[in-house]
């Protein structure tokens, strides 16, 4: 069951096609890298015509299991120049699995800013020239008026139609704000070169099911015992956030500081979670708060002011860490200003707290210069000349200043913790076909036995996470249920329910490899080889204060991750 | 003496965010959870700011913190 929609924007066609039977057990990532290998050639212009946009809820989006309402978009990436895939919670996963699309795919390039109407049995484009500049806010609020409030909104922000490396496509939450992002990795730009301003996606009259379950009473009964687990394990989740890595990642000497210079951070209390969730608590605003449909887990917070007033939602540990320590800022209120400026124009929040530090290493303003990171996020906005710049992220940016000292990875700024004192992430970072990114393959202490800052064992530690993170990806669910043994069990126990007839842990761990080897095919072929697979010189010989480790994993051992 | 310092989730389950508690015996990591009932709680234990396993052994004066599994970033 499901669907292919493709919609040519050259032409103003729409076609559909069922899912081949090869790509039957591929939803999220797995079938966004699946459709771009299979369809993008490999050296194309990230932002060019033969690009590709994809968005593909999960293969278990829709069902009744926890979790499981991630949307994945993919394409080539203008900012790593590889394959790509970034995903986000919100609404519009399980909209878009209600209406039978297990894929959504732009091809081509409309002449003048759009948007494209998602309904049952029904898409349209509709040129929107007076949409042109607006925030994801204000472009949310006008199609809401429009459209009614119970759609799922897909949008891009000044910064995508600029074209900028650090450009998001923004999923509006359940509470109808533009606050989830698939930030990684230029999507926004590609969305943006195809001048598709947003996707409405309305699922009323709509009860699809994507996936054919064979034996309902027992997929329901694993997912039911799923969720009831998870509730009661993920509370330190539920409470203060992903913030609450502040302390941990901080203890152990591998939190992003100064540009990452430094391992800790001494304003670290006052971003930390429990300081996040006081100030919340405090105010009136909420934690504990679901960022999508279906969510047991409730990671995600509502940030108020002062007065109680919302600024934002999902203020989290990535954010708070690259845009707070990275620069030195200490400030909750400033962070989450700055994450909302980043939400309204469409910038990712990792890659902008890289490109300011690198900014501020260059003395373009200081280090804990709170209304100067504010400026230069609004000169980013507004897209002024230093500001195009910026938008271009990290690796840009320094190659622009002069600065050498960038944490980066095949072009993409690092996550929030620094692989000299996370040495696992330090080996995901430098052989994920993602680039520098965390969600693929998080090597955090204690996972899997882990000793973060020691050497030993992180290659196989980094390909195990990798594997599992791909096959949750690949499902539609959250990364916070855990990429871990257990976890695939869960899943294999579900496909087998669903598909009726045994699906073991290996099938299901032979499904990441398979996405994974698909992805690094493409790289390969679109020039990204072994020597992309590298974590940048100064992490190997400049000592993260204060414990003063470095990245001591071979080249050659990096080169052996999947090789095994 | 050693402290202990408790985030998230242990907090509850210790019922202070912060204790002072003798060197158990033997002086390793699993008797010290097993005595302060956490067992199955704890996920991750960072001692003086290093990663410490059941079997690592601890020292008077030690800092101890003592995490649920970890999720998240």
């Amino acid at each position: 069951m499901g669907e292919i929609v493709r919609i040519n924007l050259n032409q103003g066609t729409v076609s559909k096609e069922v899912i081949p039977a090869v790509w039957q057990r591929l939803g999220g990532r797995g079938l966004t890298s699946a459709i771009i290998a299979a369809e993008v050639p490999p050296t194309a212009d990230a932002l060019g015509d033969s690009n590709k946009l994809v968005i593909a809820p999960g293969l278990l989006t829709g069902t009744v299991v926890p979790c499981s309402a991630r949307i994945s978009i993919g394409a080539k990436s203008p900012l790593t120049g590889g394959i790509k895939e970034s995903n986000a919670g919100g609404t519009v996963a399980r909209k878009l699995a209600r209406l039978g699309i297990r894929a959504l795919v732009l091809e081509g390039q409309l002449e003048t800013l759009s948007i494209i109407f998602v309904g049952k049995g029904k898409v349209e484009i509709f040129s929107t020239p007076e949409l042109e500049g607006k925030g994801n806010y204000a472009t949310v609020e006008t199609l809401k008026q429009r459209f009614g409030d119970e759609v799922g909104i897909i949008s891009i922000g000044p910064a995508g139609e600029r074209l900028y490396g650090l450009a998001t496509v923004a999923i509006t939450s359940p509470d109808g704000y533009p606050s989830r992002h698939c930030g990684r990795g230029g999507m926004g730009a590609v969305m943006g070169s195809k001048k598709v301003k947003a996707i409405v996606i309305d699922d009323n009259g709509a009860d699809d099911v994507p996936l054919n379950i064979a034996d309902k009473e027992t997929f329901n009964q694993v997912a039911r015992e799923w969720a009831k687990a998870m509730v009661e394990s993920k509370k330190t989740l539920t409470n203060l956030g992903t913030a609450f890595l502040v302390n941990v990642i901080g203890n152990i000497g591998a939190l992003p500081t100064r540009n990452f210079t430094r391992g800790t951070f001494e304003g670290a209390s006052k971003i930390n979670g429990d300081a996040l969730a006081e100030t919340i608590k405090t105010r009136g605003g909420k934690t504990g708060h679901a960022c999508s449909p279906g969510c047991v887990i409730r990671c995600s917070n509502v940030f108020v002011d002062e007065k109680g007033d919302y600024v934002t939602s999902g203020l989290e540990y990535e954010t708070i860490t690259l845009l707070g320590a990275n620069l030195e800022i200490d400030n909750l209120d400033v962070i989450a200003q700055m994450d909302r400026l980043c939400d309204d124009y469409g910038m990712d929040t990792m890659e902008t707290g890289n490109a300011l530090g690198v900014a501020m290493e260059a003395g373009l303003i200081s280090f804990g210069d709170s209304e100067g990171a504010i400026k230069l996020i609004h000169e980013m906005g507004k897209g002024t000349i230093l500001g195009r710049i910026l938008g271009q992220g990290a690796t840009i940016t320094g190659k622009v200043l002069g600065i050498k000292h960038v944490a980066a990875v095949k072009g993409q700024g690092m996550a929030a913790y620094d692989p000299r004192g996370m040495k696992g992430n330090g080996v995901t970072y430098a052989t994920s076909p993602m680039g520098a990114d965390h969600t693929a393959g998080n090597a955090l202490p204690g996972r899997l036995g882990n000793d973060p800052a020691s050497a030993a064992n992180q290659i196989q530690v980094s390909r195990d996470l990798q594997i599992m993170s791909t096959v949750v990806d690949t499902m539609g669910l959250c990364l916070f249920v855990g990429p871990l043994p257990p976890e695939m069990g869960i899943i294999a126990q579900l496909l087998t329910a669903a598909e009726g007839q045994p699906v073991s842990l290996d099938d299901v761990l032979a499904l990441g490899r398979q996405v994974i080897a698909i992805e690094r095919q493409f790289n390969l072929e679109a020039g990204l080889g072994k020597t992309s697979d590298r974590l940048p010189e100064f992490m190997k010989k400049e000592a993260l204060s204060p414990k003063g480790l470095v990245f001591d994993i071979p080249d050659e051992d990096l080169d052996k991750v999947w090789e095994a | 003496m050693i402290r202990v310092i408790a985030h998230g989730i242990i907090r509850e389950a210790l019922g202070a965010k912060e204790i002072y508690f003798p060197l158990p015996d033997p002086p390793i990591v699993e008797t010290l959870i097993k005595q302060l009932k956490l067992t199955g709680v704890v996920g991750l234990v960072i001692v003086n700011g290093e990663y410490k396993h059941n079997q690592s052994i601890l020292k008077p004066n030690d800092e101890v913190n003592l995490y649920p599994i970890l999720e998240g970033g």
